[in-house]
């Protein structure tokens, strides 16, 4: 959980040590995009709170109070109860857990499925690369969600299975981007010069062309989390989510899509709602600056 | 029955009883106005005068998967069948089977033979009359293997019924049709619950012959009829299907009780959530609304709620076969570590009686004296489970179709929580209907499954079919495999008993007998509940769960 | 050219068999049985394991998996996509009368895309990293960051309940003559709900390619000979620039497809993703194998669009 939690910040900085000198200038040119800046700042809020959950969080989330069913706000309750008499702050916090590990552990797998499979077809070339990118292009062609909803119903609605089958289904256009940045950095000429010194292949891999490719990749799996999130409420709304009474983002909303409870009951829909919006926005915004950051044509 | 009312007399009628509508309404949502409301649509009056415009109803409805109703297994599409085709008997409001297409229903005292007499003037909208070749004609449908029709294994008291259903019977021999408008159904042995299984869940559709007997036996499962049902018998006639939209009726003249006053309905498939917004702006005429809604729509002045008890009852199903289940404590601490009174008062805000047995009803039945209540009490059922040796570390799964409802997909985490704070550890599997037939019916093979459903209250008996020791899943529909001989024995009493006082008596042995065994965990049955824009003038609350077209044919539309 | 389009064509052969034969995989794999999928579990046993296994034998249901695919493909090829297991009715029939509700939301959304989109996208771009340019990007992000589902609902309630303007369920006002202003009313609500998620990217895209062509010389030259900055914008750089929009566009049709998925169900538009969903419950294999070919060769004819649209563009590429 918390190593999942943690991935972003740590490959952020390996970034910032594997080049220095090109990262400095990265770094100082993400800085100029607050809006990023605020990104990941809300980010990492986000990803704290979600780790101290079991600290911050008022009351058991799963504790159920047939008495207090669905308070507004009180003292007692900061954000009301819900409809089982639970402490909507509390559940709050506890899927920051579960919303959060669905898009980056989502991610993360297809990250390593699609960088390999990128690196491989790259470095290659050949039949091989033919196989892959057809792959590729067999998955980016699939009903994605139609497939997902297939996938998800197969094995069960579970946290588990909701991360594996985004992340299984989300890797081609990262091995499309690895493999680009392999076709093109494998003529340049530090990689030349290392092969003719006879480098072994898995360490011109290592030491020239990953470092490369990593930027690009960082970016996109960063708007990644962010459809995974979304995605996963998606499923929740098709009942086909995290199951209860564990609770997401998305189930949290998804269990107050009723008129009455929008009308008269804000606690109930207001704090999941804004919960997934301020974290995909942060995500994409942050993954805008670092795009901005990375690509030198938006630069003035 | 044969009459309707127009507005105007309607309005003449309620006047001299001092009533007007909305107080009606509510007498009938706490049960007491019931027969009331009966003598007045049975009682004869005069026959309305056609409308000027034509009137049209918008009512909430789902997606269908046939109107065949030899293979209709849903609730929701046999009420329409019923409006399209008519049946033979349906139940009326007070759950008591009476005729419909038949106009006098004949059965020996010994409740072996049974006569139908049909309505003279009973026609189908194209003009042929329907006869009893027509209802022969159904029902050996129905009992023929090779259609595949549900109505099969419950048709199986008739004499016959199986030979035919073979093919090594060339007729049912329990099924004569001396003349035209005669049908009589012979018994293997007395049955006082034939005509209740007849008319549930809204009873068999009787079918055009002339039109299906064409059609290979085998072949009708796949008939476009099953989609476009254009030829039947009932108030309402087919139009059209727009897939995933609605469903097109209209008023048929040759209905034999008059042209009903409604000249169009459409029932319209709608999510809940927009269908709420649909009818507080005036586009939808009558819906079956959550718990959640309901007083959103009492505060509008142009609608008005109904609430009728329900026949069905949400229950909690453990798989007896598995060893550490078998011990009654176990279930009897279930009983008592559940706070079902309470969930009815806050989460279901009253809208839902609490069970402690599968038989309450129908009213000469009522809910049998000298049950245990298992009122809360968490102190006892941690001491049931002691004794019974329940292992607090074990943890069993409890699966559910979280489409049951939001009010009921809210209960399950309560009840979940709940047992566990008295060592009973459950973990919470969603599955779609599919996933749960396969693991309840098919495979066998599931821990626990909360969910409801069935029509208990139609008649004692109705339970016999969830607890007989010869019905085990896949079989029969005695999914937890209960096996009790003094059960069984008494259900075949109640079953053979003549009059009712007999049949009463027997039922409460049972019932007591049952609340004891706990062979599920009763919990409580929903009352369902209908919102109606009040231009929508006759809407009469269902015998049956949310059969929203019962009584279709007396409505009418206020201008 | 014509044989660029018959190579890719060519290509997105083995491609699109590959992706039935995984979709028949994950379909077989499913739990749960067409034929007792949908029944509920009283009536099921009513009928008994036999009736169950008679219907499985005359559904073909039998046979081994590879068998069935065999079989399906060789009926796909001459046009025949099988049967529901629901209701019984062909495929074609059923997906036939859904592609066009599908279609014509897809069309609505994406002109509400663009006309949002591209406007915004070149004033963003002139007045790079103002306020306005700000403003637009939180503005894209938040349309981009809300659950459809929910802003679905929310709509409905302000603009159908409480301002009674438009319609929220279904196609047209049922029971009255269609025409065509009743039609574009039921349109509205899903199509904007979509239509501002996907004019987001559209909105970033327009915004990089203009930045991109603002810069080229050919727009400097221009500005040199003293045209005014409208005819720059619309003549020269908004020209130039459309070209990797349309891409854009084409390469959006899967999460435009996907996000219509999800917006059928809650406005019951009766198109091919609320089908989807009802085959996926059903276990209604037949339908959802003929939905997934249906899908998977619109977005293999989308990239293909957006591939010869670049093709056309870029003298680079080549086409053979």
């Amino acid at each position: 959980m918390s190593a999942a939690t943690t991935a972003p910040v740590e490959s952020a900085s390996r970034l910032a040590t594997v080049r220095p000198r090109r990262d400095v200038t990265l770094w100082s040119r993400f800085r100029k995009h607050r809006l990023a800046v605020v990104g990941l700042f809300v980010l990492l809020v986000m990803i704290l709170i979600a780790i101290a959950a079991p600290l911050l969080a008022p009351y058991d989330p799963n504790s159920v109070s047939l008495s207090d069913y669905r308070k507004p706000p009180s003292a007692e309750h900061w954000l009301g109860t819900d409809s089982q008499g639970r402490d909507v702050l509390s559940r709050l916090m506890y899927a920051a857990r579960v919303s959060l590990s669905v898009g980056i552990g989502a991610v993360a797998i297809y990250v390593v499925i699609g960088t390999i499979l990128g690196g491989v077809a790259g470095y290659f070339g050949g039949w091989i690369d033919n196989v892959i990118m057809r792959l590729a292009d067999m998955v980016l062609s699939f009903p994605s969600i139609i497939v997902i909803i297939t996938l998800v119903s197969i094995l069960g609605p579970s946290i588990l299975n909701v991360i594996l089958v985004i992340g299984l289904l989300g890797w081609p256009p990262i091995a499309r981007l690895v493999r680009g940045e392999f076709l093109t950095l494998r003529e340049r000429d530090f990689v030349v010069a290392s092969r003719s010194i006879g480098a072994p292949s898995g360490r011109i891999i290592a030491r020239h062309i990953f470092p490369n490719a990593t930027t690009p990749v960082i970016v996109n799996a960063t708007f990644g989390m962010a459809s995974a999130i979304l995605l996963e409420a998606g499923l929740s709304f098709l009942g086909l989510g995290v199951q209860p009474p564990t609770a997401s983002w998305g189930n949290i909303l998804n269990a107050a899509q009723s008129i009455t409870i929008l009308e008269e009951m804000p606690w109930l829909w207001l704090p999941p709602g804004a919960a997934i919006v301020v974290a995909v926005l942060a995500i994409n915004t942050l993954g805008d600056g670092l795009r901005d950051a990375l690509d030198p044509r938006s630069r003035r | 029955m044969a009459e309707r009312w127009t507005i105007d007399t309607l309005a003449e009628v309620w006047a001299a009883r001092g009533l007007d509508r909305r107080e009606l309404m509510k007498l009938l949502g706490a049960g007491a106005g019931l027969t009331a409301m009966t003598t007045l649509f049975t009682a004869p009056g005069p026959v309305g005068a056609a409308q000027a415009a034509e009137a049209q109803v918008s009512v909430e409805w789902l997606k269908p998967q046939t109107l065949g109703p030899l293979f209709s297994t849903a609730g929701f599409e046999q009420q329409v069948e019923r409006a399209i085709f008519g049946t033979l008997v349906r139940m009326s409001d007070v759950l008591q089977p009476e005729g419909d297409l038949a106009e006098t229903i004949e059965v020996s005292p010994d409740a072996t033979v049974f006569t139908f007499r049909l309505r003279q003037n009973a026609m189908f909208n194209d003009g042929t009359p329907l006869t009893s070749a027509d209802v022969l004609f159904t029902f050996e449908r129905a009992l023929d293997r090779r259609v595949g029709s549900f109505w099969t294994a419950r048709l199986q008291g008739i004499q016959g019924a199986a030979e035919f259903g073979d093919q090594t019977a060339p007729t049912v021999s329990g099924i004569a049709v001396p003349d035209a408008s005669t049908v009589v159904f012979t018994l293997t042995a007395p049955d006082a619950a034939f005509l209740p299984i007849l008319a549930d869940f809204c009873g068999l559709g009787i079918l055009p012959k002339h039109i299906l007997e064409g059609i290979a036996p085998d072949q009708l499962v796949n008939d476009a009829f099953n989609l476009a049902p254009t030829v039947g018998a009932g108030p309402y006639s087919f139009v059209r299907y727009e897939s995933d939209q609605f469903v097109e009726l209209v008023a048929n003249d040759l209905f034999w009780g008059g042209r009903p006053a409604v000249d169009r309905i459409f029932m319209r498939i709608i999510n809940a959530e927009v269908a709420v917004a649909e009818m507080e702006a005036g586009r939808l005429d009558l819906m079956a609304v959550a718990i959640d809604d309901i007083p959103r729509f009492q505060e509008n002045p142009a609608l008005t709620v109904v609430t009728v008890p329900s026949p069905s009852m949400d229950s909690i199903s453990l798989n007896l076969d598995l060893p550490y289940f078998q011990d009654k404590r176990i279930r009897q601490a279930m009983h008592y570590a559940i706070d079902r009174e309470q969930i009815v008062a806050e989460i279901y805000q009253g809208n839902a009686v609490v069970r402690n047995s599968p038989i309450f009803g129908p009213e000469w039945m009522g809910v049998p004296e000298g049950l245990n209540p298992y009122a809360y009490n968490p102190d006892t059922a941690r001491q049931l489970l002691a004794d019974a040796g329940w292992d607090s570390g074990r943890s069993v799964q409890m699966m559910y179709n979280p489409a049951g409802g939001r009010t009921f997909a809210n209960v399950v985490p309560i009840i979940q929580a709940q047992l566990a704070e008295v060592g009973f550890n459950v973990t919470l599997q969603q599955y779609d209907a599919a996933e749960i037939n396969k693991h309840l019916t098919t495979d066998h093979d599931y821990e626990i499954y909360i969910g409801g459903g069935g029509v208990y209250g139609a008649d004692p008996n109705i339970s016999s079919r969830y607890y007989l020791s010869n019905a085990f899943t896949p079989t029969g529909a005695n999914s937890v495999w209960y096996a009790n001989p003094e059960v069984d024995a008494l259900y075949q009493e109640g079953r053979q008993a003549g009059d009712q006082a007999q049949r009463k008596e027997i039922y409460t042995r049972l019932a007591i007998l049952l609340n004891d065994e706990c062979p599920s965990v009763f919990l409580w049955s929903p009352n369902t509940n209908f919102v109606f824009n009040n231009r929508l003038v006759g809407f009469l609350p269902p015998s049956y769960i949310q059969n929203r077209l019962w009584q279709a044919e007396a409505w009418s539309v206020a201008q | 050219m014509a044989q660029f389009l018959l190579r890719r064509l060519l290509i997105s052969i083995p491609v699109l068999l590959g992706i039935t034969v995984a979709m028949y995989v994950i379909i077989n794999l499913a739990p749960g049985d067409p034929v007792t999928a949908l029944m509920n579990p009283e009536q099921m046993a009513n009928l008994g394991p036999e009736w169950v296994e008679q219907q499985r034998e005359s559904l073909g249901l039998n046979d081994p998996a590879p068998i069935r695919y065999l079989k399906w493909l060789r009926e796909t090829a001459t046009g025949n996509l099988g049967y529901s297991f629901v209701d019984r009715l062909p495929v074609t029939e059923k997906i036939g009368e859904r592609i066009w509700p599908t279609l014509q939301l897809m069309l609505v959304v994406l002109v509400i895309a663009v006309v949002v989109g591209v406007p915004l996208g070149i004033v963003s771009a002139l007045k790079q990293y103002s306020f306005f340019d700000y403003l637009l990007t939180v503005l894209g992000f938040l349309t981009v960051s809300i659950p459809s589902f929910f802003l679905g609902l929310v709509m409905i309630y302000v603009f159908s309940l409480k301002l009674d303007w438009l319609p929220a369920n279904g196609m047209y006002t049922v029971g009255q003559p269609r025409t065509f202003t009743d039609s574009l009313s039921y349109l509205i609500l899903p199509a904007t709900v979509l239509g501002l998620a996907q004019a987001a990217p559209i909105i970033r895209y327009t915004r990089a390619s203009m930045l991109e062509t603002i810069r080229q010389d050919y727009v400097t030259v221009a500005r040199s000979k003293g045209l005014s900055e409208t005819r720059i914008v619309t003549g020269h750089s908004l020209r130039n620039a459309l070209i990797p929009i349309i891409t854009i566009i084409a390469l959006n049709v899967p999460s435009l497809l996907g996000g219509t998925v999800i917006i059928e169900q809650v406005f019951g538009w009766p198109g091919m993703g609320s089908l989807a969903i009802a085959s996926v419950l059903g276990r209604d294999y037949n339908v959802l194998m003929g939905i997934n070919l249906v899908i998977a060769i619109m977005i293999l004819l989308s990239n293909l669009l957006a591939d010869t649209i670049y093709a056309l563009a870029d003298p680079r590429i080549k086409y053979a």
